[in-house]
Order: C-alpha cells, then sequence, then structure tokens
C-alpha cells in the first residue's frame, strides 16, 4: 500500500529548506535524500507517492536515479517530478523520455509545485501517458 | 676533327718536307768533291733552324688569325642556337683573318634574331590576351579575404593567395612546390581529400558534390581556420590536385566561449539560485505565522541565495563583456577617411571648420554610423556653445582608440549631453536612429571635459580599436604582381624519384647571394646580407623572395662599404646570423642551392652552421662553373660579363637581392642551353659541373694567374 509521503532528492540545503517547509505545511509527510544511493533506498523504505527529483546530483545523476526507480518494484507509478535548473528543451525531453511524470524549471512558483503535487496525490500518475507521446517521429522515405 | 692539332701537324710535315728537299737540294746541287762538302751539315741545321722558325711564326699567326677567331664564332654561333633568347648577342673576334665570314656570321646571326623576335612578337600578341585573363583571375584572387591553396597530389603548394599567406602567418614556409603540411596541421586535410576521394570514386547516385568543410589548425597549432575542400579533375575524370580555402576563426572562437557562457548561465547557473531564492520568498510570503526559528532559516536562505546572484551576475558580466559589440557589420575604418567624409558633410555650414591633427589612427565600427555621429556631434556643439573652428585627433589608449573633438570654449554639462544622446541622429540616413544607440553600438560612452590647452574643451568618443597594427602598411611585405602559382607541378608524380633522375626543368631550385664584410672567412669576415629567390620549371619566381640584413657582431670595414652599401647603423637593430640562418633554410627547404660561385658563399655559410643550429646538406650548383661547362675556360665567366653576354639587365648589383635575381635569370638560361645540349638529368649536370670544378681547378694550380676566380668574385 502506497503511503502519502514525498520524497525530496535535492543535495541544496538552500531549496530543500523550502521545499520540506511546503510540503509539510501541506500535511505531506517529507523524507529527504542528498544522493541518488540514499533517494533509492528511501523510495524502497518508504514507497513516496511523489518524488521531487534534482537532476544535478553529486555521483549518480538525477536521469540515472529516475530510470532506476522506474525499474524499483512499487515504484512504477509514483509521480516522479523533475525539479531542475537545466532549462534546455533537450533536456526536458530527455528527462521525460527516462520515466519523469512532469520537468519543472527553476525558478518555479511554489504555488505551481504544489498544484502540481497535489495532481499527483490525488490519482494514480502513469495512467493516461502513453509513453512515445513525446520525440521524433520517423521520417517516411529514404534519405 | 680538332682544328689546332691538325694545323700543327700540317705545319710540322710541311717545315720537315721542306727540310728533307732542301737536304737533297743541297747535296744534289753541291758537287762531291769540292771542299764545301764538310761545311754542308752546318748550312742544313741553320737552314733547319731557320725553317723552325718560320714554322712557328706561321702556327701563332695562324692561332692568333684563324684559330682563335674561329673557335670563338663557333662558340658564338653555339650560344646564339642554343638559347632561346632573342637577344644574345654573338661577339665578333676583333683581329682575325677570316676574311668576310665574320660579317656573313653577324648578318646570319641578325636575321636569326630577327626572325626570332618576330616569331616572339606573334607569340606575345596570341598571349596578350590569354594574360589579360590571367591578370583579372589573379586580381580576384588576390583580392578575396579568405586563404585559396591549390596543392597536388603530393600536397605541394601549387598557388596561393596573399590572404594564404598572411592567415597562416609564415611567409617564409609558403612558397610554390613547398609541402603543404609546413603551414598547415595534416590528419584533417587528409582525412577531408580522403572522404572526397571516396565520394567521387563510390557509385553513389547522389549528385557528386566534390566540395565539404573542416576544421583545421595552422602547422604550429597557433591559429584555427575554418576550411573548405573541393577536389580538382582533369579532363579524363581523374583527380589530381584539390583547391583549399581558409577563413582564419581563432578570433571567433573566443566569441563562442562568450556566448556558451550566457547559453550557460541562463539555461542552468543562474536558474538553481533564483529557484532557491523565490521558493523561500514565495514560502516566508505565503505561511505569515511561521515559528521564528523557521523564519529565521529562511531569511539565511534569501541573504546567501542573494549574495550568490549578484557574485553570479557580476561574473557573468566580466565574462562576456564587449560580446554584443561589434556583432552589427563593422569593418576597419581610419579616422582620416572619417574626418575626410565629416568636412564634405559640413559644407553647408560655411563658418565651420573641421581639422584632422595629430596621426589618425584605425578604428573599428561602422564607417556610416560614426561619421553620422560625428557629424551630429559637431553641429550640436556648434549650436550649443558656437565654435566654428574644430580639431579633430585619434590618440592611442590602452584598450581603445579615443576620437578627440576639441574647440575653444567651455565642455558641454552632461545633462545637455545626454538629451543629445536621446535625439535623433541623422534625419534619415539610417532609419532614425537615436545618436545613442549609433554610440552604443560602438560600446561608445561619450563624455565631456576641459583639454589640456587652456581655454579649450573636448568632446571624447571612446571606440574600439582595430586589430591591425596601427603603424605599419599592410602590402609591403610582397611585390606588386608576385608570381603565385604553377600549374606545371601538376603532372610531378615524384616521391620515388631520386634527385639524381630528376629532370633539370622539374627541379626546384633556390638561387642565393650573399654579401660579407670580406673575403676571408677564416679571418674573422662575416655575412651581412642574404638573398634567395626560388626558381621553379624555368620560370623566376619574384614573389618567393627571402631579403635579410644580418648584424655581423663586428664593425664592417669602409672599405667592404663602397661593395655592398650597408653600414653599421644599418644592421644595428638587425638579428645576428644564428637567426636569419635557420630562416633561410625554412625558405630553402630541401630545393638544390644554386650561386655564382657558390663555394665562396657555402664556405661562409657552413661556417655558421653550428652556432645557428642548422645543417645545409642541399646539392648545391654554381652558375660560374656550369657556364665554364657550356663555354670553355676561355671566357669571362664573372657575373657582369655573363650578364652582358646573356643580356640580362642587373638591377641592385652588389646587393644580395640585385645579384640574387641575375643570377636566378643566368641559371634559366643556362639550363636551357644545357638542355640543348642534351643535358636531361640533375645526375648528368651535376657529374659534368663536377669535372668542370675539377678542370678549372687544375688550370687555377697551373696558371699562376688564376684570375677567372677573382674577377668572377669582383
Amino acid at each position: 500500500m502506497k503511503s502519502d509521503s514525498i520524497l525530496v532528492v535535492d543535495d541544496e540545503p538552500n531549496i530543500v529548506l523550502s521545499l520540506r517547509f511546503l510540503m509539510r505545511a501541506e500535511g505531506y509527510p517529507v523524507h529527504v535524500a542528498v544522493d541518488g544511493h540514499q533517494a533509492i533506498d528511501l523510495a524502497r523504505e518508504h514507497q513516496p507517492r511523489v518524488v521531487l527529483l534534482d537532476l544535478m546530483l553529486p555521483g549518480q545523476d538525477g536521469y540515472e536515479v529516475c530510470q532506476q526507480m522506474r525499474q524499483t518494484p512499487g515504484l512504477e507509478d509514483a509521480g516522479i517530478i523533475m525539479l531542475t535548473a537545466r532549462g534546455r528543451e533537450t533536456e526536458r525531453e530527455k528527462g521525460l523520455a527516462l520515466g519523469a511524470d512532469d520537468y519543472i524549471t527553476k525558478p518555479f512558483s511554489t504555488r505551481e509545485l504544489l498544484d502540481c503535487v497535489r495532481q499527483y496525490m490525488a490519482g494514480p500518475a502513469r495512467q493516461d501517458q502513453p509513453s512515445g507521446q513525446i520525440g521524433p517521429t520517423a521520417v517516411a522515405g529514404s534519405m | 676533327m680538332q682544328q689546332r692539332p691538325f694545323v700543327t701537324w700540317v705545319l710540322l710535315g710541311v717545315v720537315a718536307a721542306a727540310l728533307a728537299i732542301l737536304t737533297l737540294a743541297v747535296y744534289s746541287v753541291v758537287p762531291e768533291e769540292s771542299g764545301m762538302r764538310e761545311q754542308l751539315p752546318m748550312v742544313i741545321t741553320l737552314a733547319g733552324v731557320g725553317l723552325v722558325g718560320v714554322g712557328l711564326v706561321g702556327w701563332f699567326l695562324l692561332e692568333r688569325l684563324l684559330m682563335r677567331p674561329t673557335r670563338k664564332l663557333s662558340r658564338g654561333v653555339r650560344a646564339l642556337l642554343e638559347s632561346r633568347q632573342a637577344d644574345q648577342e654573338i661577339i665578333l673576334p676583333r683581329r682575325h683573318a677570316l676574311g668576310d665570314l665574320t660579317k656573313a656570321v653577324d648578318a646570319l646571326a641578325d636575321a636569326l634574331r630577327k626572325s626570332r623576335r618576330e616569331t616572339r612578337k606573334a607569340m606575345q600578341s596570341a598571349t596578350a590576351e590569354l594574360s589579360e585573363q590571367k591578370t583579372w583571375l589573379e586580381t580576384i584572387l588576390q583580392g578575396l579575404s579568405e586563404g585559396v591553396l591549390v596543392c597536388n597530389r603530393q600536397h605541394q603548394v601549387m598557388l596561393y593567395n596573399r590572404a594564404a599567406v598572411s592567415i597562416l602567418g609564415h611567409p617564409e614556409a609558403i612558397g610554390l612546390g613547398r609541402p603543404l603540411f609546413n603551414v598547415l596541421s595534416s590528419p584533417p586535410v587528409q582525412h577531408t581529400l580522403e572522404r572526397l576521394e571516396r565520394r567521387h570514386g563510390g557509385d553513389v547516385d547522389l549528385p557528386a558534390e566534390l566540395s565539404a568543410p573542416f576544421v583545421c589548425t595552422s602547422a604550429d597549432a597557433q591559429r584555427m581556420f575554418h576550411g573548405r575542400m573541393a577536389l580538382i579533375q582533369n579532363s579524363q575524370g581523374q583527380i589530381t590536385g584539390y583547391l583549399i580555402t581558409l577563413v582564419d576563426i581563432s578570433s571567433d572562437l573566443s566569441r563562442l566561449a562568450q556566448g556558451d557562457a550566457v547559453r550557460r548561465a541562463l539555461t542552468r547557473d543562474l536558474r538553481g539560485v533564483v529557484g532557491n531564492l523565490r521558493a523561500a520568498a514565495e514560502t516566508v510570503a505565503s505561511y505569515p505565522e511561521m515559528k521564528p526559528d523557521e523564519r529565521r532559516s529562511f531569511d539565511e536562505v534569501i541573504r546567501s541565495e542573494s549574495e550568490k546572484l549578484s557574485e553570479q551576475i557580476d561574473d557573468l558580466a566580466h565574462q562576456i563583456r564587449g560580446y554584443n559589440l561589434g556583432r552589427w557589420p563593422m569593418a576597419d575604418v581610419f579616422v582620416g577617411d572619417l574626418v575626410n567624409c565629416l568636412q564634405q558633410r559640413l559644407k553647408d555650414l560655411p563658418d565651420v571648420r573641421v581639422t584632422l591633427v595629430g596621426l589618425p589612427l584605425w578604428v573599428h565600427g561602422d564607417s556610416l554610423s560614426l561619421m553620422l555621429a560625428m557629424d551630429c556631434l559637431v553641429r550640436r556643439i556648434h549650436e550649443y556653445a558656437g565654435a566654428t573652428t574644430y580639431d579633430v585627433e585619434a590618440l592611442l589608449g590602452d584598450r581603445r582608440v579615443y576620437v578627440d573633438i576639441s574647440w575653444a570654449g567651455d565642455p558641454i554639462p552632461t545633462s545637455e549631453l545626454n538629451r543629445w544622446m536621446e535625439s535623433p541622429c541623422a534625419d534619415d540616413e539610417v532609419g532614425a536612429q537615436r545618436l545613442g544607440d549609433a554610440l552604443e553600438r560602438h560600446g561608445c560612452e561619450p563624455w565631456s571635459q576641459s583639454a589640456k590647452r587652456e581655454g579649450y574643451a573636448l568632446l571624447r568618443l571612446p571606440l574600439m580599436a582595430s586589430h591591425r597594427p596601427q603603424f605599419m602598411q599592410e602590402e609591403e611585405r610582397l611585390p606588386a604582381r608576385p608570381e603565385f602559382y604553377d600549374f606545371g607541378l601538376m603532372q610531378e608524380y615524384a616521391g620515388d624519384k631520386t634527385l639524381a633522375a630528376k629532370k633539370l626543368a622539374e627541379l626546384s631550385f633556390v638561387v642565393f647571394d650573399c654579401e660579407m664584410t670580406g673575403l676571408n672567412p677564416e679571418g674573422g669576415d662575416e655575412i651581412i646580407s642574404i638573398a634567395g629567390v626560388r626558381v621553379v620549371k624555368g620560370r623566376v619566381l619574384t614573389g618567393e623572395t627571402f631579403d635579410r640584413v644580418i648584424n655581423p657582431g663586428r664593425p664592417i670595414p669602409p672599405g667592404s662599404i663602397r661593395f655592398h652599401g650597408i653600414t653599421d647603423e644599418d644592421v644595428q637593430d638587425k638579428p645576428p646570423v644564428e637567426v636569419v640562418l635557420p630562416q633561410f633554410k625554412s625558405f630553402a627547404g630541401d630545393d638544390v642551392l644554386v650561386a655564382h660561385n657558390a663555394a665562396f658563399d657555402m664556405k661562409f655559410v657552413s661556417m655558421k652552421e653550428r652556432e645557428a643550429g642548422v645543417t645545409f646538406d642541399n646539392p648545391v650548383l654554381d652558375t660560374l662553373l656550369l657556364s665554364a661547362l657550356l663555354d670553355g675556360d676561355e671566357e669571362d665567366h664573372s657575373l657582369d660579363a655573363l650578364c652582358d653576354r646573356y643580356g640580362i639587365a642587373i638591377t641592385g648589383r652588389h646587393t644580395a637581392l640585385g645579384d640574387t635575381l641575375a643570377t636566378a635569370e643566368l641559371l634559366v638560361r643556362i639550363i636551357e642551353r644545357l638542355e640543348a645540349q642534351g643535358y636531361r638529368t640533375f645526375g648528368e649536370v651535376m657529374k659534368a659541373s663536377h669535372m668542370a670544378a675539377e678542370l678549372r681547378h687544375r688550370s687555377a694550380v697551373f696558371s699562376a694567374s688564376g684570375e677567372g676566380m677573382e674577377s668572377a668574385r669582383s
């Protein structure tokens, strides 16, 4: 059975402070991981419904953590929200392709973030998101 | 049959026969019993001595009046026949007994010369049109700002333009027939060539696009180029060479790096900090009932992140300083030209006079905007301060060039100047832009202050300095119409052949000459100038010369100055020989070295090899020996005499370059004659020239005068 908890994965205490406060104020239990290993361990242990994942982590980066989480039993349908300063379109595409549900670029509005988190808390995340929706389409014909 | 031995034997025979007849006649005439018989042997001996004397005198007269003039005449005729020049003279013997023969030969020579001249004239008019087209092509090529190089399959340069020389940076390493990879790194070029050849050879249906872009560096990795290669095919569709165009992108790289810094900041670095800041600020605002210790930690986040933010902004601003400057199409602008245009434009204000003072400099900018801005400023100052005479002066700052407009009166207050900046600059020329816009584009923030001169004020425009050297004439390095190409090299499939088997016409020579402080290298005489020119396929490439004055590190003897004209002052700021010789070696490469009386120059050069750290192991040819090989030892083989004989005009005799160019012309004529005599390969010539050297050496040892070498040197 999945809990209502949230896993915050970020190595920067200054953003962790805000995220933890906001999520607690909304009444969600919050766990904090500062690197990829800890994130996987905590996710196995607590089965969070939503993961707020930073991309620039020491050691494993966020993309890798995201992929591993998706392969971890019980985490297939957790809502993974990438929260990152990498603002390029290709990075967003890569994140979504590797299994993230949402990609929010820093700086973000806290209100929008809370709306987003509430949405994933309300229902299972990955029902109606067919994969391959984004990404390149094969071009017919030869080059 | 040899003339001299023949005549000698005939004379000897005649003398012997006369003696025999005389003996017989005397014995038959004088009766046996007379007492005179005893005296007969004495009489015959006396008569014999007389006959031998007459014979010797006869031989001498024949030699002087017939044989020597004949030899001289036949040498002249031969030289004329073998030379392809129209102005080859036949030197006629002065005293001779050949009768009308010399005049007849002279007339024949005249006729031959005339017909050669006519042929040449006809050829000239036929090639005139061709040469005009060639000039067009050359002008276009030389005007391109891209470097252009054409190479054959052996990667030898067959054509280059001036831009290639200047962007590749090593003028002495670029030359016709020289390896391309002396100046350009080879892997990108080889790789691109291979790729294109595969594409050319492949049976792909695609339209064969036979050119491709590539990026490469100079051989010393100092510069970076954006290149494009195109294959050159002959009429059979075989690849015979390739064309490379080069654009120097070294300066663009730092621009690209700056662009990267901006992009990284916008897509990553700044976002993180602002993200933290915004999240903290919004949290604090949304939850006013927060506990005091929680509130304190949020305040701490806001403080530290704000600090980080301002540091990053400073850092970014530092990195991209001037990044957007120069984005507008800009060029090097000469302040002198700007002021000229300004004077023309201000003609409608008859009492206003603008004068350019000081040395005009180069700035980097958009000429029209700058001129309009200055026009506008002068008019505003005139309206505001009423001054009528303005001086414009360019000053060189550390990183910028300041253009000062000064007048008698007070400085313009800043508030007034700011008002001008907001107003439109020119009426319609550049879309009615504001004065401030035009200047800001040049990174220019003008101000007004009092001038050094009492009672004067100035308005200062700090502008971007141009990258070109401010005080150098840039066209100086190369002559106006140098020879930059030789497509004959296309046919050369060299490499596996040895030098000795090489055809004379296909060799690449470097003809050189040195001037020295004296004639004695062992006694401390030194080289004070060295010059060289390349000769390829019978053409003297006056565009590829080497000319250096050398500081000999010792006083120049006044006696030698009248020969070479180089004084102590001329050499005091010149490099020493150990700097210049490696440069010359780099110029000469592995080409055949040629000099007039080469042994003399090589002696001086070889004595400096160790000091300079280079070895000249090139094969060496000597025009003096070659000339002796052609015309025998009797002629005068000094450079002056040879130039007279071959009709070569020397400009700058006794300057290293002047003598070099004359020797180069001489080499071309000599090679023509050697070929006419049946010498084909370099090896044959070397062998014959060694023999000539040997003969000359022997005759010099035997003859007391030995003046051939001496006079040749003078």
